[in-house]
């Protein structure tokens, strides 16, 4: 038998970061071994990481440069390809102004990549830089900003298995983050209670004690239902509250009118579910609050997000093990690129651009006489200044915005109405057909860079596998458009720029190559070379200038889209264990494929029989937005009046709506009101 | 005695990784996870695969001697395989699926030239790879009396230490 040689190398779907080697024989992938030495999943895989591998030999792999034309897709060199690009920036440039370029990151690529790109837009002049955070946790920014001073998790995963109680709220864990199960379990063999408050009873309900089964968007009312039973009962953490926090009085006001039987009106939670909750929540020595989208796709996200801080503050439940909020982020990399500054509104470690004085350090860092100080656009706003005539040219690198943004219809015709769009993809993407120019990448096994996971956790990735055909890491193409641009990028790897992040970010301050090569990886803020990381966060003091979290009193508004008579159901949205986001990669993937092979709509059977639909109907789904049609299955997970559709299928997200959160411009994807009939 | 993998059903959070990791590294799985439903939206997955049986009921059903026990462990001879299914229609856990020699859609533990393909744990493997890949930790490589001991000590542990505030 051939030789056979172990890599080891990170899961490139989700943010868990799960750790495993790539089997080579001949230079080819083989096998996947697991890796138990890991910290974060021990070993396991999800079936989306035991699939991984299957992408990298796809024979839709993208293998040279194309340009589209009148016969359709041309090839081109990259020399030509990278000419063309630069010349058109530069024209844009020239005649609209900085402006009217965009660029959009990728939560799927490398810290350096995504450090490169923003800091060529930013160079260039503009802050119109963004990624798909904005889809999925750009009100953890906001939400958790503003209490506790920094929008991340608090804890490592691995903490979970040492919280007495764990709240989880609009995550479904089970099937989206699977090795949170495992810690999830660990708690419980110890005699944990898990509490799962979600309006779908998915697999992660069929693991709790207690299940809090709410009316979609009602989380507010539920979470300050919790609150107002804990502090009506005098479980709240008074220590905690005076040394640590301020704001309480503002909170204990806005509760009043929060009652068990108020909240249990308007979420359709039984009043005594509410008041165990609270009183198993606030008595745990330690519980953890864990949420996902179910949080923050809302138009409401950003105070959904400050009511779950503010619960785990009022119980104390923050600052040491087994006690912490855990967003659970989604994209191997959407923390990093969030920490590298692809954000509109965020300069690189997460320094606004539009506070003044804030442009003078960094102006300083890269050697600028200028830099744009104007807050950018979101990606959910540029759509709109498309129409508007404000912006013509978009960069999008590894995103695929056509399957995954909110009113996909309308976002179509955005990028059919720019002068330029260049796509970079591993495949040729829905995005990527409404391209002028395709650039293709490498995959992530094809690359070295550092990739930022959920907990915090920084990890290198090495280059395994060479690219088919003339495809290139994402970096090298970056490197080589900025030195079109007169931008004078020297770096001669991907260790370079990670050494010019570790000068610019500070709580990557102490990271080097050579540091994430030797075990497995570290968890920011880890300021200086000899620093171990920091697992948890705000054990001493909060993130904020005076060090003290903030209690932030939120409202439970109605739902932006409530069902009426025309539109009688709600839809909401989410995952499935077997897909992964917009699908781009995990619908090229044979073995998940078969296994979920089409678009379905969940619906409750009573509505069902009211109906004369049979499971596996093939239904219409229509919003005010657009319609789709999706095979019925007929089950008690949603309730009656609800439907769930999973959006990796290209369908559901011309349904969405792109109502947008105030504070952090992310789209309330989840509510949107609908009418079903038989096709 | 004899090692299985063995299921904490009440962990199983029916990923199917367990399945996609078996497909992936014999072509084919030989564990399956059914999901059952309890009609109010509860549910719970049944990883399934072949139980190491010490009488195995498959043998014993198999007119043609194709399928017998030895020493170490179930031995197949494709040449003396008939097609017939019984081995199939005997296992009380639906742990062996056939094939038909003629082809057809479906899974199969046993192939078309009739190789014998049931889950052997991963011989050469120190872990099953369902078991190692399982994110719940649901299933267990051991044998019959230490996960039932395991069990019990489970329990145990849970009423040494008492959730704060039990639901
Ligand atoms: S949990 Fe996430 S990182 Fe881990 S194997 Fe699955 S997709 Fe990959
Ligand atoms: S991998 Fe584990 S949790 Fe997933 S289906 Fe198999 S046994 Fe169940």
């Amino acid at each position: 038998m051939e030789e056979r040689s172990l890599h080891p190398s990170i899961c490139p779907y989700c943010s868990v970061g799960c750790g495993f080697y790539i089997e080579l024989e001949k230079g080819r992938p083989v096998g996947i071994r697991y890796m138990p030495e890991h910290p974060v999943n021990e070993g396991a895989l999800c079936p989306k990481g035991n699939a991984a591998l299957e992408i990298l030999t796809h024979p839709e792999r993208l293998t040279h440069p194309l340009r589209k034309s009148e016969k359709g897709w041309e090839k081109l060199s990259w020399n030509e390809a990278l000419d063309t690009l630069a010349e058109k920036i530069r024209e844009v440039r020239g005649k609209a102004g900085p402006e009217a370029l965009a660029f959009l990151g990728s939560a799927k690529c490398s810290n350096e990549e995504n450090y490169l790109l923003q800091k060529i837009a930013r160079m260039l002049g503009t802050n119109n830089v963004d990624n798909c955070a904005r889809l999925c946790h750009a009100s953890t920014i906001t939400g958790l900003g503003k209490t506790l001073g920094a929008g991340a998790m608090t804890n490592p995963l691995s903490d979970l298995a040492h919280s007495e109680c764990i709240f989880v709220v609009g995550s479904n864990f089970a099937e989206n983050h699977p090795p949170v199960a495992r810690r999830v379990l660990q708690a419980k063999d110890r005699g944990a209670s898990l509490i799962v408050a979600d309006p779908r009873l998915t697999p992660s309900a069929w693991l709790s004690d207690l299940t809090l089964r709410l009316r979609p968007g009602t989380d507010i009312a539920l979470i300050n239902g919790l609150m107002q039973v804990i502090l009506a009962e005098g479980l709240e953490d008074r220590v905690f509250i005076r040394k640590r926090t301020v704001g309480i009085e503002g909170l204990e006001k806005a509760l009043k009118k929060y009652t068990p039987k108020t909240v249990s009106r308007i979420t359709g939670v039984p009043a005594g579910d509410i008041i165990k909750a609270a009183r198993t929540f606030a008595k745990a020595e330690t519980a953890s609050v864990v949420y996902s989208m179910g949080i923050t796709q809302h138009v409401s996200g950003t105070d959904n997000v400050t009511a779950c801080a503010d619960l785990a503050l009022l119980c104390g439940h923050l600052g040491k093990k087994g006690a912490g909020i855990l967003p659970l982020r989604g994209q191997n990399n959407v923390q990093g690129a969030c920490d590298m500054g692809v954000l509109a509104e965020f300069f690189p470690g997460y320094v606004k651009t539009d506070r003044a004085g804030n442009q003078e350090w960094l102006k300083k860092a890269w050697g600028l006489e200028k830099l744009p100080e104007k807050k950018g656009l979101v990606a959910t706003e540029m759509v709109d200044a498309v129409f508007g005539g404000s912006l013509k040219f978009a960069y999008i690198m590894g995103r695929d915005p056509v399957n995954s943004t909110p009113n996909a219809s309308k976002l179509k015709k955005a990028l059919d109405s720019l002068d330029f769009l260049v796509v970079q993809d591993i495949f040729l993407t829905d995005s990527a057909k409404h391209a002028d120019l395709v650039l293709p990448a490498a995959a992530w096994a094809e690359k070295e860079g550092s990739f930022t996971s959920t907990e915090r956790r920084i990890q290198w990735v090495e280059r395994t596998l060479v690219s088919p055909g003339d495809a290139k890491p994402d970096l090298e193409i970056l490197i080589e458009l900025a030195n079109r641009l007169g931008l004078d990028a020297t770096y001669k790897e991907a260790g370079d720029v990670l050494a010019e992040i570790a000068r610019t970010v500070p709580a990557y301050g102490g990271l080097s190559k050579e540091r994430l090569k030797e075990g497995c990886g570290l968890i920011w803020p880890c300021p200086d070379a000899l620093h171990p990381g920091t697992p948890i966060l705000h054990t001493e003091s909060f993130s904020t200038p005076n060090g003290l979290a903030s209690f932030v009193p939120v409202e439970f508004l109605e739902p932006a889209e409530p069902p009426d008579s025309d539109y009688p159901f709600l839809l909401i949205t989410g995952r499935t264990g077997l897909h992964y986001n917009a699908g781009s990669m995990s619908r090229r993937s044979e073995a998940l494929l078969c296994r979920e092979p089409e678009l379905y709509v969940e619906l409750n059977p009573a509505d069902a029989e009211a109906l004369a639909l049979e499971a596996g109907t093939i239904i219409v789904i229509e919003t005010r937005r657009g319609r789709t049609e999706a095979k019925a299955r007929l089950t008690q997970r949603v309730d009656r009046g609800v439907l769930f559709m999973p959006f990796h299928f290209p369908g559901t997200n011309l349904l969405t709506a792109d109502a947008l959160d105030r504070e952090s411009k992310i789209p309330g994807f989840k509510g949107s009101a609908c009418r079903i009939w038989r096709r | 005695m004899t090692k299985a993998v063995y299921v904490n059903l009440s962990h199983c959070i029916a990923c199917k990784a367990c399945e996609l990791a078996c497909e992936r590294e014999y072509g084919e799985a030989r564990v399956r996870v059914e999901v059952v439903l309890n009609g109010a939206g509860g549910g719970v997955g049944v990883p399934v695969s072949c139980r190491q049986c010490e009488t195995p009921f498959c043998a014993l059903a198999c007119p043609e001697n194709a399928l017998g026990r030895e020493v170490d462990g179930l031995k197949f001879d494709s040449g003396l395989c008939s097609d017939c299914g019984l081995c199939v229609l005997a296992c009380p856990f639906g742990a062996i699926e056939l094939k038909k020699a003629g082809g057809g859609s479906g899974t199969s533990f046993l192939n078309l030239s009739g190789t014998v393909v049931r889950c052997e744990l991963c011989p050469g493997k120190e872990t099953p790879v369902c078991v190692a890949t399982c994110p719940a930790g649901a299933l267990v490589y051991t044998d019959c009396e230490s996960f039932g001991k395991n069990i019990r000590r489970g329990k145990g542990k849970k009423c040494l230490k008492p959730s704060p505030a039990p639901l």
